[in-house]
C-alpha cells in the first residue's frame, strides 16, 4: 500500500512567482528506500517538506493537487501527530540544535522526553544511538559549541533515537568526511533492514546506487525521471537531467564504447566486478573451446569438463569420478 | 561511553554544595525575603551586613569571583551616584559638616541617608544577583515547569538566553568580516558605532530566518506533541527541611514588616 501518495501536487512558496513543485505525482510505499537526487534548487527539499506536512502547515503559499499521508490528506493532519510518525532530519545542521540543553546527551534525549518515554528507556536508547553514530566522546560537550560535522551527527542521532516508522533525511552528510558518511549510510541501511520507510536526499551518488530501491530525479520542480535504482542510474540520459551517474555505470558505458560491452550496465562496484569477471570467464571459455576442439582427446576432455554428470557414471569432475547415487 | 555521566541522570542532580543544592524555589524565597527585608529595614548596618553575607554565600557556592565582579560594579555605580546626589539635595537636614571638597561641604546627615538607601538598593540587587549566580536558568525553568508553567514558555525563556549568546557571537563574526573587507571597526566610540550599524541588518535577518527553521526543527523533535513529558534531569523536590527554612524566612520578613509599620504608627 502507498504510504505517501502525491497526485499532481503543485506548490508555490509565498511571494515567489515560479512554483517550487510542479505537478508532482508519485507513490511511496512502506518499507522501501527512496533516493532523491538532482541539481541544487531542483525542489528536493521542498518535496521533503511536503511529504512531512510542513507544506502547507508551516510554509504557507499555494498548494494544489493532493498529498496523502497514510490515507489522510496532508491538510487534515495534525502537525504534532505527523512529527511523531515521520522523522525529519533537516539539511541545515546549525538550526537543528535546540539551544536549551547543556550536553549532547540531553540534546539527543530531548525528543524522547517530549514523547514521555520512561527515563530508563531514554538513557538506554540514547546510549545506543550515540554509540552507533560514534558520538560517545561528545556526550558531555555543549551542543552549541560543536563543529558542523559533529552537529550533523548529533542532529541525525536526535531524530533516529525517536525511532519513527518513516524517516525523511535531507542531505545528512554534507558536512561529513568520507568516514562519517559511511557511518551514516550504515545506520540508514540497518534502519532499512528493520523495515523502515526511508526517503533520502543525497548527492553522493555511488552510495545512493548501493542502497536505494527507487530513485527520483528532481529538476526545475518536477520529477525528471523515476523508477528502480538500476534502471535510472544505468541510463546516460540522467546526466541531462542534472544528476550524476555512479562511477560503475560510467565504467560500464566506457566498456561499451570501447567495444567490450558487459552483459549489462553495472551501478555498483561489486556489480561491475562481477560483470567483468563474467565477461572474462566467457572469453576464456570460448578460447579454450576453440583450442580443445582441435584434437579428439581434447574434444572428449572438453565434454568431460563441461558436462560433469552422466547418469551412468555419476559425477566426473576434472578427471575424477564420484559414483552415482545407487538406485533406491 | 562515560557511564558515570549517564548514570548520573538516574538520581537527583546534586553538585555537593549545601546552598547550590537547595531547590531553586527555596533559594528564590530566601533571596527575595532577605532582599525585601533590607528595603523594609532600610538601615545601612542591616543592609550592608547582608551584603557581606552574599559574598560569603557566593564564595561558598564557588562563584565568588563572578558575583564580586558584578556586585562591585553595582556598588561603585549605584553607591557613588546616590551618595553624590544626596549631597546635592536635601539641604534642610544638613547640619554636621564631615569635610569640604574644594569648597563643597559634605554633610553627615545626607551621607547617612544615602548609605541607608544604598544599603537596600544593593541589598535587594545583591540578593537577586546571588540567586541568579547560584541557580542555573534551566533549573529555575524546571522548577517553574513543575509548578505548571508550560513547556513552550520555558523553551522560549531558555532559548532567548541562548539567542543572546549566539547573537553576540554572530555580531563578532560580522564585524570581523567587515574588518577584513577594509571597513574601520576599531578606534573611538563613534567609529565603533558607525561600524556597528551595517551589522544590524544581517544580524536580524539571520536571527529571524534561523528562528523559523529552528521552530520547525523543534517540531521534528516532537516538541508540540501533547503528552506528559519525561525529565531525564531531575532536581530533588523541596524537602521538609527546605519548606521549613523557606517558611522561616517569609515569617521573619512579615514580622519585620509588621514591626516597621507598628513603629511608624507609634512615632
Ligand atoms: N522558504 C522558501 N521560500 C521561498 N522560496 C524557496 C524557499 N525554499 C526554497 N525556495 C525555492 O524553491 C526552489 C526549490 O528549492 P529547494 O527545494 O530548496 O531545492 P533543493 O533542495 O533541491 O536544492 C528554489 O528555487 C528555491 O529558491
Ligand atoms: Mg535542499
Amino acid at each position: 500500500m502507498a504510504f505517501i501518495e502525491l497526485k499532481n501536487a503543485t506548490y508555490k512558496y509565498p511571494y515567489t512567482k515560479e512554483p517550487a513543485l510542479k505537478d508532482v505525482s508519485y507513490s511511496f510505499e512502506k518499507g522501501k528506500f527512496y533516493g532523491i537526487i538532482g541539481e541544487n534548487g531542483g525542489g528536493k527539499t521542498t518535496l521533503c517538506n511536503l511529504m512531512r506536512g510542513l507544506i502547507p502547515h508551516f510554509y504557507l503559499g499555494k498548494l494544489t493537487g493532493e498529498a496523502i499521508i497514510d490515507g489522510v490528506d496532508v491538510r487534515e493532519w495534525d502537525t504534532a501527530e505527523i512529527s511523531a510518525q515521520i522523522g525529519y532530519v533537516f539539511q541545515n545542521p546549525f538550526t537543528q540544535i535546540s539551544g536549551i540543553k547543556e550536553t549532547v546527551f540531553e540534546e539527543v534525549a530531548m525528543g524522547l522526553e517530549n514523547l514521555g518515554v520512561p527515563k530508563d528507556e531514554i538513557l538506554d536508547r540514547v546510549c545506543q544511538v550515540c554509540r552507533q553514530l560514534k558520538i560517545e566522546d561528545l556526550i558531555k560537550n555543549n551542543p552549541n559549541e560543536l563543529s558542523g560535522g559533529q552537529r550533523q551527527r548529533v542532529a541525525f542521532a536526535s531524530i533516529i533515537v525517536m525511532d519513527p516508522e518513516t524517516l525523511i533525511i535531507d542531505e545528512p552528510t554534507s558536512q561529513l568526511d568520507p568516514e562519517g558518511t559511511e557511518d551514516v549510510f550504515e545506520i540508514i541501511h540497518t534502519l532499512k533492514g528493520r523495515g523502515k520507510t526511508l526517503v533520502l536526499v543525497e548527492h553522493k551518488i555511488d552510495l545512493i546506487a548501493e542502497y536505494c530501491d527507487e530513485i527520483l530525479v528532481m529538476q526545475h520542480g518536477s520529477i525528471a525521471a523515476s523508477g528502480p535504482t538500476k534502471k535510472i542510474l544505468s541510463d546516460l540520459s540522467v546526466l541531462d537531467k542534472g544528476a550524476m551517474l555512479p562511477g560503475a555505470a560510467i565504467f560500464g558505458h566506457e566498456m561499451q564504447r570501447a567495444g567490450k560491452p558487459l552483459r549489462e550496465i553495472p551501478i555498483t562496484v561489486d556489480e561491475a566486478a562481477a560483470l567483468v569477471a563474467e565477461r572474462g570467464k566467457a572469453e576464456w571459455q570460448s578460447r579454450l573451446k576453440t583450442r580443445a576442439l582441435a584434437t579428439p582427446t581434447g574434444l572428449r576432455r572438453w565434454r568431460t569438463l563441461t558436462s560433469p554428470y552422466s547418469p551412468a557414471s555419476g559425477w566426473r569432475l576434472w578427471g575424477r569420478t564420484a559414483p552415482a547415487r545407487p538406485p533406491a | 561511553m562515560d557511564m558515570q555521566f549517564v548514570n548520573s541522570f538516574k538520581s537527583y542532580q546534586k553538585v555537593g554544595n549545601f546552598w547550590c543544592d537547595l531547590y531553586p524555589l527555596t533559594k528564590m524565597i530566601i533571596c527575595f525575603s532577605v532582599g525585601l527585608s533590607t528595603i523594609v529595614v532600610a538601615d545601612w548596618r542591616y543592609g550592608f551586613a547582608w551584603c557581606l553575607f552574599y559574598f560569603l554565600f557566593a564564595a561558598l557556592a564557588g562563584c565568588g569571583k563572578k558575583f564580586a565582579k558584578v556586585f562591585l560594579v553595582l556598588f561603585v555605580v549605584i553607591g557613588l551616584f546616590l551618595t553624590v546626589i544626596r549631597q546635592i539635595g536635601a539641604r534642610d537636614v544638613n547640619t554636621t559638616v564631615m569635610f569640604s571638597l574644594f569648597g563643597w561641604k559634605w554633610h553627615l546627615e545626607s551621607f547617612v541617608i544615602a548609605m541607608n538607601i544604598n544599603s537596600y538598593m544593593l541589598g535587594f540587587a545583591g540578593a537577586v544577583l546571588l540567586f541568579f549566580n547560584t541557580t542555573a536558568m534551566r533549573d529555575i525553568m524546571y522548577s517553574f515547569e513543575m509548578l505548571g508553567v508550560s513547556h513552550e514558555t520555558s523553551f522560549i525563556m531558555l532559548s532567548s538566553m541562548q539567542n543572546i549568546i549566539d547573537l553576540r557571537k554572530t555580531s563578532v563574526t560580522i564585524l570581523e568580516s567587515q574588518k577584513s573587507r577594509g571597513i574601520e571597526t576599531d578606534g573611538n566610540v563613534f567609529l565603533r558605532i558607525k561600524a556597528f550599524f551595517p551589522t544590524i541588518g544581517p544580524l536580524m535577518l539571520g536571527a529571524f530566518s534561523s528562528t523559523e527553521e529552528k521552530s520547525i526543527a523543534m517540531d521534528a523533535r516532537a516538541f508540540s506533541v501533547d503528552r506528559k513529558h519525561t525529565y531525564i534531569r531531575e532536581l530533588e523536590p523541596m524537602t521538609g527541611k527546605e519548606k521549613l527554612l523557606s517558611a522561616a524566612f517569609v515569617v521573619a520578613l512579615v514580622a519585620l514588616l509588621a514591626a516597621r509599620i507598628l513603629l511608624s504608627i507609634l512615632k
